[in-house]
């Protein structure tokens, strides 16, 4: 069955571990949330994945159907179907946005072949229109001088643009006020489907409000210790995550 | 580099021969006496000078690699330069050579112009009394040229040298894009190349000059440049270096008169062994002047750069503002960059800042990219063009700035 599965990960940055023997498993078609407090490893997990440098990877895979990422550089998982919505979009002065997601496009086409101008900018504007993003954001440079708004915006229309086959949303709703927010998790609603998974990492339930998520999973000191259903969410935003450390220590 | 292996390299040169001279002399009798003359006295000044081992204006540079110590003749076909240029109304544009022929007057009054003379005086004397074609171009004064001209430099191979001097004058409140480029003849084998020109901007004119140069790697080239901006006027000025194995620039503007905007602005891809070596100077002699300088080095695998700009504000250039900055950007632990700004300001009423940075490239900007399926390859070229932008948006012609960035991305591929 197609999934992304994440198998005994350990992982650790400059010698400190981040990471022990996590596991979890997002069948495509499903939207999981990984709720967890500050420190917890949930942005560790999503750069892990994505291939980031700086983080060691002691033990344990991570597969997205079958395909082994772990090891690979970041553009080939990304270019395997995995997405990594950052919670800090990094500002890249003097290239455009048009001509970003036109490289990530074309680093997908066949030897010889390239994205065809017209049909790009037609997906691409209809696109930014569905987001609420201004259609002069493509001649901008990417995310330089943007709001935070516009910072997520834009990774959702990168997200969308690039069709990958399982997206992870990393603390997308941080910095957003309530209108971001809906349109931002509008946008992701739109994205899914049978054929897709998405992750959602946030610290908070608000979210989870609109980008509503089969199954919830609890995060603490680099590992998975609870997992259930969409309600577990509202039973940590009442309880707080001081119940989580009960329950771990008990 | 001690004195003597510094004397041995003028000296070995076969421009210091006199016989050399006298037979290149005699090749040109056909031209005025004041012009025979003329390249005389230069030669006889290059061959006079002395070079000083610790000279500031050769700092952290390779001079021997600037030298002529390996000039096998100078090149002798008349294919060096071609203009595309639909419309001749309102502007003089001409090869050197006919100038000499047919309107020696008009170059008379030129050739008291002079420098820039930022260290590099034996490359500029030898240009001086060797150039045997440039062009000059003149525009009338009210005459605004709309269509961009274009002038090609060819430069030879076969270890062959070529001096080109050229003249732009600007009359006053006229206008012009000129677009200059430089190319080698193939990519077989390297020569020698300088490019000595003089531009004068007179009273109200607006010149926006935009040089590409893309020699091959195995050339040298001298690129001089004396600019006098008068009063109102406005130059901008913008180069865009990825060719030759070893480059030095001097680039030099005086704001001569009140209200003269001097911009200056350069990028430079240095890959494999090239060196680039930048002198450049904003001399402000007059009150409500205006100067920026830009100028931009990206350097990969063993490339080098050293840039060194001064700001001088004479006593008279109240008002003045001026700016200066120099980014290099490292892609590789191999290359380098030496950078050495400077302000001299004996105005009291003036506003001035320079700055200079040298960084490598952003780990997290390249994850990011890196992180959206684009190889690390193609990451380092937006990057770099990305880091360029700021320059080449400043090109006013559409159709030319998709060409440099596209000139630019193909120097990746190679």
């Amino acid at each position: 069955m197609s999934s992304l599965q994440i198998e005994n990960l350990s992982a650790s940055i400059n010698g400190k571990p981040i990471l022990e023997n996590l596991s979890l498993d997002l069948p495509a078609g499903e939207v999981h949330a990984i709720m967890g407090p500050n420190g917890s490893g949930k942005s560790t997990l999503s750069k892990v994945l994505a291939g980031h440098p700086d983080f060691e990877v002691s033990e344990g895979s991570a597969t997205i159907d079958g395909q082994e990422l772990l090891g690979l550089e970041p553009d080939e998982i990304s270019r395997l179907g995995l997405f990594l919505a950052f919670q800090y979009p990094i500002e890249v002065p003097g290239v455009s946005i048009a001509n970003f997601i036109r490289s990530a496009l074309q680093a997908r086409m066949p030897e010889g072949e390239t994205v065809k101008a017209v049909d790009y900018y037609k997906e691409l504007y209809e696109k930014m229109d569905e987001i609420g993003m201004d259609r002069k954001f493509t001649a901008r440079s990417l995310n330089d001088g943007f709001s935070g708004g516009e910072k997520k915006r834009c990774e959702i229309l990168q997200m969308s643009m690039l069709n990958p086959r399982y997206c992870i949303l990393d603390e997308t709703d941080s910095g957003l006020d309530i209108d971001a927010l809906r349109e931002v998790s509008l946008g992701v609603n739109r994205m899914r489907c049978p054929e897709r998974g998405i992750l959602v990492i946030t610290h908070y339930q608000r979210l989870l409000e609109y980008i509503v998520p089969d199954k919830v999973h609890v995060m603490w000191e680099g590992k998975i210790v609870l997992s259930g259903d969409k309600e577990l969410a509202a039973e940590l935003e009442s309880k707080g995550y001081d119940w989580i450390r009960d329950e771990v220590a008990a | 580099m001690n004195l003597s292996s510094e004397k041995n390299q003028a000296s070995n040169s076969l421009f210091c021969s006199p016989s050399f001279f006298n037979e290149f002399a005699d090749r040109r009798s056909w031209e005025p006496g004041w012009l025979a003359d003329f390249r005389k006295e230069k030669w006889e000044e290059a061959i006079a000078i002395q070079s000083n081992p610790k000279d500031e204006r050769w700092r952290f540079s390779q001079k021997g690699r600037l030298g002529y110590s390996k000039v096998l003749g100078l090149a002798q076909s008349e294919e060096s330069l071609s203009f595309e240029s639909p419309d001749r109304n309102g502007l003089i544009l001409e090869k050197m050579e006919r100038m000499i022929l047919e309107n020696p007057n008009a170059l008379r009054e030129v050739s008291n112009l002079s420098g820039p003379g930022m260290g590099a005086e034996e490359s500029y004397l030898f240009a001086r009394a060797f150039s045997a074609t440039g062009f000059y171009l003149r525009i009338e004064k009210n005459k605004r040229i709309d269509r961009p001209l274009i002038i090609n430099h060819t430069a030879d191979g076969d270890g062959l040298a070529r001096f080109h001097h050229n003249f732009i004058v600007l009359e006053p409140f006229s206008e012009v894009i000129l677009i200059e480029k430089i190319n080698s003849a193939d990519d077989g084998s390297g020569g020698f190349f300088t490019n000595l020109t003089h531009v004068e901007v007179g009273e109200g004119a607006k010149i926006q000059r935009i040089l590409v140069q893309d020699l091959n790697l195995k050339s040298s080239l001298h690129n001089f440049e004396n600019m006098i901006v008068r009063k109102d006027a406005l130059l901008s000025n913008i180069a865009v270096h990825l060719g030759s194995e070893q480059t030095r620039v001097e680039s030099k503007g005086s704001l001569t008169e009140d209200g003269a905007e001097f911009e200056n602005s350069s990028i430079t891809l240095g890959r494999e062994n090239q060196l680039f070596d930048q002198r450049t100077m904003q001399q402000h002699l007059s009150r409500n002047g205006k100067s920026t300088l830009t100028f931009k080095n990206a350097l990969l695998d063993k490339s080098k750069s050293v840039f060194s700009g001064l700001i001088k504000v004479e006593n008279d250039a109240q008002n003045t503002n001026a700016y200066q900055t120099n980014r290099n950007l490292l892609l590789s632990d191999n290359a380098e960059a030496d950078s050495m700004p400077g302000l001299e300001i004996l105005a009291n009423e003036v506003k001035c800042s320079h700055g200079a940075t040298t960084s490598k490239i952003d780990e997290q900007e390249l994850f990011y990219l890196l992180s959206r399926g684009i190889s690390r390859s193609v990451a380092e070229r937006l990057i770099v063009l990305g880091f360029f932008e700021e320059v080449i948006e400043k090109i006013n012609l559409d159709s030319h700035l998709e060409e440099v960035r596209e000139s630019i991305a193909q120097s990746f591929g190679t």
